[in-house]
This record gives structure tokens, sequence and C-alpha cells, in this order.
């Protein structure tokens, strides 16, 4: 798992910009600069675009990088090392919103919600993403079908999750705001679970 | 033992039905060199990557060092093969870089061997694989190879691309290395001459189909080429001919050597010729 992460993060390190854009997108959102959601959800949408096709590439890399599959390892350690870094991700975002919600003592229940609602979409949009590339072989990586099923499947996911953050802060009672969006995270964590399931699956029986 | 060891194995991709590797037999004794020889696309690639693990079989058995590749073992044994492909590494890597995954990655790694070999090889460990020139990457691969102990080298195309110097340099480490008969080597090339240096056996494939697998010395000593008139070659028994090109002068055919007529000039065959005269000569 160790040599898996190091590779991965050697290739990682030189996308540095990804991690930088999202800390400045939340810098700014919690600190109200990015209040309206007219800017905030195109702004919030690109970032989260790009980091979720960043980690398709890293699944898409251990196809085309044959000497990963040449060392000791095994293929589920290939999958799951992979599998690892959303889940970084969403930590980190979700150790922002806390920090922010200290510093500027707001809503701790809108903070709760959004913690639950964003890191439950990076966990679907990039645990979707990882097993559409485990899943295909790697010639058919142009393969334009699946682009636009991963596209349309993006676009759904986030206009949900404005809409279900929206209705939980402004429209539900205090507690089916912290029911729904409590079980909104815990669904997205066991679906990222099966997509990690699949992708261990299909990538055991793939021909590299 | 058989460091290698494939038994009827066959294997045709899903999304090229135009070729097919079938029916592949073929053993490795352990402490031997093999060269896997072939034109462009015969299926010399496929087999190493089924050797590996990389590819499924469709049919057949193959195991590698005493392990069958579909078995969870196998994954252990990987620890025992040095893999040398022409891009190992991605280009933003330096040798740093890869001696801190690979120490994470196998089991008997040996850092200092690996900047030894580095030293040796005049890689300059900071430096990013992209700055570095096709006989240094290759070098550096070689160096990852042979830095954890392996027992079986498994290089596809190593010399390719390589000016001579580079070449013989790397088939003296390839013979350094089998300096320990518990260790043997795999190699694929285009550059029979250089097989011919350090292999003990040849296996031929062409379009899919295993050939020969021969020891080197015995193939070559029972053929022969010779340059005759056409009608010279009449005097040779049919089934001794392998193949024959017309040439501005004549005719040259790869015959069984026990079958020329003792007044008839025939020289030593080169693997070459082998391949040549099997894949293009016509038969009589």
């Amino acid at each position: 798992m160790k040599a898996m992460l190091m590779w991965d993060r050697t290739h990682i390190c030189k996308r540095w910009v990804v991690i930088v854009m999202l800390a400045i997108f939340y810098a700014l959102r919690v600190t109200n600069f990015l209040s309206d959601s007219v800017v905030a959800v195109p702004i919030g949408m690109s970032t989260q675009y790009i980091i979720t096709n960043e980690i398709m590439i890293m699944a898409y890399r251990s196809k085309t990088e044959k000497y990963i599959n040449v060392l000791p390892i095994q293929r589920s350690t290939i999958v799951l090392s992979k599998y690892l870094y959303p889940v970084l991700i969403a930590g980190f975002m979700a150790l922002l919103l806390i920090v922010t919600a200290i510093i500027t003592r707001i809503n701790w229940i809108g903070t709760l919600i959004e913690i639950a609602i964003d890191c439950g979409l990076i966990l679907i949009v990039c645990g979707f993403g990882m097993c559409l590339e485990f899943s295909v072989n790697s010639r058919k990586r142009t393969h334009f079908g699946g682009f636009i099923l991963f596209l349309a499947a993006y676009t759904a996911l986030v206009v949900g999750s404005v809409m279900l953050t929206d209705f939980l802060m402004y429209y539900a009672s205090y507690e089916a705001a912290v029911g729904i969006s409590v079980s909104a995270l815990i669904g997205s964590m066991l679906l990222y679970a099966a997509f990690a399931a699949i992708s261990t699956y299909r990538f055991q029986r793939m021909d590299i | 033992m058989n460091a290698i060891e494939i038994k009827n194995v066959c294997k045709q991709y899903k999304h090229n039905m135009d070729f097919d590797l079938k029916d592949i037999t073929l053993a490795l004794p352990e402490g031997c060199v093999m060269g896997l020889i072939g034109e462009n696309g015969a299926g010399k690639s496929t087999l190493m990557r089924l050797i590996l693990g990389m590819l499924h079989a469709d049919s057949g058995e193959l195991s590698v060092l005493d392990c069958d590749v579909k078995s969870n073992r196998f994954t252990d044994i990987k620890n025992d093969l040095g893999v040398v492909f022409d891009k190992a590494f991605p280009d933003s890597f330096t040798a740093q870089n890869v001696n801190l995954i690979m120490k994470h990655a196998y089991k008997r790694w040996d850092t200092a061997l690996f900047f030894d070999y580095l030293k040796k090889f005049n890689i300059d460990k900071k430096k990013k694989i992209q700055e570095l020139s096709m006989g240094m990457k290759m070098k550096l691969t070689i160096a990852a190879a042979l830095s954890h102990d392996a027992r079986l080298l498994i290089l596809d195309e190593p010399t390719s691309g390589l000016d001579p110097v580079a070449r013989d340099e790397i088939l003296d480490i390839i013979n350094d290395f089998t300096m320990d008969e518990s260790r043997s080597v795999l190699i694929s090339s285009h550059i029979l001459s250089d097989l011919e240096k350090v292999c003990d056996y040849i296996a031929y494939l062409s379009h899919g189909r295993l050939l020969f697998c021969e020891e080197k010395d015995e193939l070559l000593d029972k053929l022969a080429v010779v340059k005759c008139g056409k009608d010279e070659l009449e005097g040779i028994e049919r089934q001794k001919v392998i193949g024959v090109r017309e040439t501005g002068f004549g005719a040259e055919a790869l015959v069984y050597r026990d079958a020329v007529p003792e007044d008839m000039y025939c020289e030593r065959a080169a693997i070459e010729d082998v391949m040549i005269f099997t894949a293009k000569g016509e038969k009589l």
C-alpha cells in the first residue's frame, strides 16, 4: 500500500494547484466572499470537476502505467490506494469547514449540513468516476458514451446536492435537517464502498 | 526446475479478433537465457504479459518459478522477478523517487546496490526521467530490476534504440546476472545478433504460433545456409530445405546441414537467417 501511495504522491505533488484551488475556494466561501450561490456554485462545480478528473486520471494510470502491475502489489491494493484519496479530500474539506465555523462562530447546523452534503458529493462523484475507469478496458478510454454518462451523473448530483442543501438550511426543521444530512453522508459512504468493491472485482479480472 | 513453464496456452483479445496466441508450449530451464524472437505483432509482448499475470490466458497452464500465475501466491513471487519494459517509470519521476517507491514495494530491495548501479551507469539520481537519454532510461530500469535479488529477469526489447556501446553494456549486465546458476533470463529483441551473444535457447513466435523453441547451439549447428544456383538445390532432399530465397546470383537456402552434399559450399546459419528464411523464404 505504501509503495502505491508513494507512486501516486509523486504524481500528485506536481498537481498541487488542485489542492490550492480547493483551499482558496473554501476560504472565500466560508468568509462570505462567495456567499452568493450564483457565483459559488459554478466555481465549486468546476473545482470539484477538476478534482474528480485528477482522481479519474489516477485510476486510469493503473492501466496505462503498466509497470505498476509488475510490482509485487495485489491488484486490490492498487485499487484501494486510489480510493483513499477522495476520503482524504473529503476529510480536508470537512476540516476547512470546521475551522472556519470556529473562527466565524457561525451557524453550526449549517456547517454540519455543508460537511455532510459536500463530503458525500465528493465521495459519490469520485467513486463513480473511478469505478468507471477501473471497469472499462484501457483501450476504451476515449469511449464517448462513458464520458457523457459521467458528465450527466456529475451535473445531476451537483444540482441535487445544492437543492438539498438549500432545502435543509432554509425549509427543514432542525431535527429533519440533521437527520437527512447525516443519512445522506452515510448513504454516500455506503455507495462509495460499493464503487470500491465493483472496481476491485473488475480490475482483478482485467487484462492490462 | 524450470523458471518458466508454459503448457498449451491460448489467448485472444476481445477487441482484436485477428490476433490470437495459440497453443504455446515452452519451458525455460533455471539458469538459462532464452531469447524470444518474432516479427512485430507476433505475440512476444503478449506472451511476456501473460507470464507476468498482466493478461489472463483463455486456456492452458502458466507457471513462473514453480508458481501458477493465477494463484494468489504469485504476487509474492513477483519479489523474485526483475522486469524491464521500454517505458517503466513516469517521466516526472527521478531515480530517488524510484528508490523510495521500490523500497516499499520489494521485500529484498537493496538501496545501496541500487545507488551503486546508478553510479556505475552514470545516472544522476536527481534528474527527472524525461531528461535522461533513451539508453539511460533503460539502464535505470535495469538497475531497478537488479536491485532486489531477482531470480528471473524478463526483458522486453531492452536494447532497442540504443547505440552499440550501450547495447554491449546491457548484454554484459545480463551475462553477469547469469553467472549465478539459479538465475534465469527471458529476453525479447529484434536485434538478433544481441540475442546470439547471450542466449542459450531461442523461441520463435510468428503470427501467434510458436514455430520452435530450441537450444541455440544445437539449432545453429544442425542448420546451414547454402548459396548456389537454384537447380543445384534439387540435389537436396525437399523436406530438409526450410526456405529458399532467390538472389541476383542464384539462390540462398536454409537447409539441414546433414542434407548438404559434400561438394556444396555452406555457411553456418545465424539466428537472423533462421528467422528470415522461415518467415520469408519460399518452399522448394
